[in-house]
């Protein structure tokens, strides 16, 4: 189990795509173990990329879990998912997905291996971004930077005004 | 007065002898009745005595009675000598007694006069007591009043300074509490109106930035702000 969650984790970095693909997984070995006829590609509900990451995920990773063992083990990976170092970080824009990988990497390579993003947005903050870790919430935005330097900022406005 | 001295007199000599009389015709009548009861039985030397005794008895009665006789004129001379020395005397006490009365009218009058000399004196002294007296009382009060009116004035005079002080230290904590307010006001004022400046240029910004910024000067924003977490320590 401890392995499926490290595989999944190697190229997934945030919390939506983690549970996107271990639904997918999910899906994917229902139809396998129990024989239905779902095809997820055809249906139009998984994405390009994580249909991508499926296809190429090891048979031999899967190929232990049984009709019994699979309800026990998705739970499992469930409860792990939720011990898992979540890095919250609020966005002003929307960032492409090859972005928030780099991103993601980014953050495991300075900070640590077991963190995975969730990308949240507020445009309030203009630039830059907002985390919260640990439940503590810090602004690093631009929005923070104007309400640091109010004074200035005013003081050279009111100095060009008069 | 004088003249009852006389009949008085005369009456005191003659009741004794009256009473001598009285006695001695009794116990004649009483020999009498036993002289003739006696001589009937035995007249004799005892009844010729006997009768002797009785002109004897009647001898001395006649003797006393012109005695008596004597002695009643000899004592109404005398009562009347005594009644005129009495009245003699009684006409020189009366005399003196009237010089006496005299005397002590003058005494009296003298002494009266005196009196009445005396309490005038003691009038008049007391007249200009009194007068003295109301100079001095109507000074004192006179003093007094001016002492009242004195301490009036002064207690007037504080009780105004203090009033004029208390309104002018109201007056000046109003005037600092309307400053202070307005101050406050001021602030406020500013205040608002630099939240309303950074809003205004939030929203400029926003607007701006989102025209002006690329994906990936917002992406080199966000590496900035994950460089910035990890000097800070933030996430360990």
């Amino acid at each position: 189990m401890d392995t499926i969650l490290d595989t999944i984790l190697t190229n997934t970095y945030t919390l939506s795509r983690l549970n996107k693909r271990v639904r997918l997984l999910n899906q994917s070995l229902s139809n396998k173990l129990y024989s239905a006829k779902f095809d997820l590609s055809k249906q139009g509900l998984v994405e390009k990329q994580d249909l991508d990451w499926l296809n190429n995920l090891e048979i031999g990773l899967i190929e232990n879990i049984t009709t019994d063992s699979f309800n026990s083990i998705f739970k499992d990976l469930s409860e792990r998912i939720k011990q898992l170092k979540i890095l919250v970080l609020y966005l002003a824009l929307e960032q492409p997905e090859d972005e928030i990988e780099n991103i993601g990497k980014y953050v495991r390579q300075n900070f640590n291996q077991n963190i995975i993003l969730d990308i949240k947005l507020d445009p309030s903050l203009l630039g830059g971004c907002a985390i919260v870790w640990n439940g503590i919430y810090r602004d690093y935005s631009i929005r923070k930077k104007i309400e640091e330097e109010k004074v200035t900022i005013l003081a050279t406005l009111k100095a060009f005004l008069k | 007065m004088p003249e009852l001295y006389g009949p008085k007199i005369i009456l005191i000599l003659a009741l004794p002898l009256g009473i001598l009389l009285f006695i001695l015709i009794r116990k004649l009548i009483t020999v009498k009745i036993y002289t003739s009861s006696k001589q009937e039985e035995a007249p004799d030397e005892k009844t010729l005595v006997f009768h002797q005794a009785i002109q004897k008895a009647q001898t001395i009665l006649g003797e006393t009675q012109f005695q008596g006789n004597k002695i009643v004129e000899s004592s109404g001379l005398q009562t009347q000598k005594i009644e005129e020395k009495l009245n003699q005397e009684i006409d020189r006490d009366i005399k003196k007694l009237d010089e006496f009365n005299q005397k002590q009218q003058q005494f009296l009058e003298a002494q009266v006069s005196k009196a009445s000399k005396s309490y005038e004196e003691y009038l008049d002294d007391l007249r200009k007591l009194i007068n003295q007296a109301q100079q001095d009382n109507q000074q004192v009060v006179r003093a007094k009043v001016n002492e009242i009116f004195e301490g009036f004035e002064q207690n007037l005079t504080d009780f105004l300074t203090r009033t004029q002080e208390r309104s002018v230290q109201a007056v000046d904590l109003e005037l600092r509490a309307s400053r202070q307010l307005i101050d406050t006001y001021k602030l406020e004022q500013i205040k608002l109106i630099d939240e309303n400046i950074i809003a205004m240029l939030e929203k400029t910004l926003s607007i701006v930035l989102n025209k002006k910024l690329t994906l990936k000067d917002h992406a080199d924003l966000v590496y900035e702000a994950l460089e910035k977490a990890k000097v800070e320590k933030f996430i360990i």
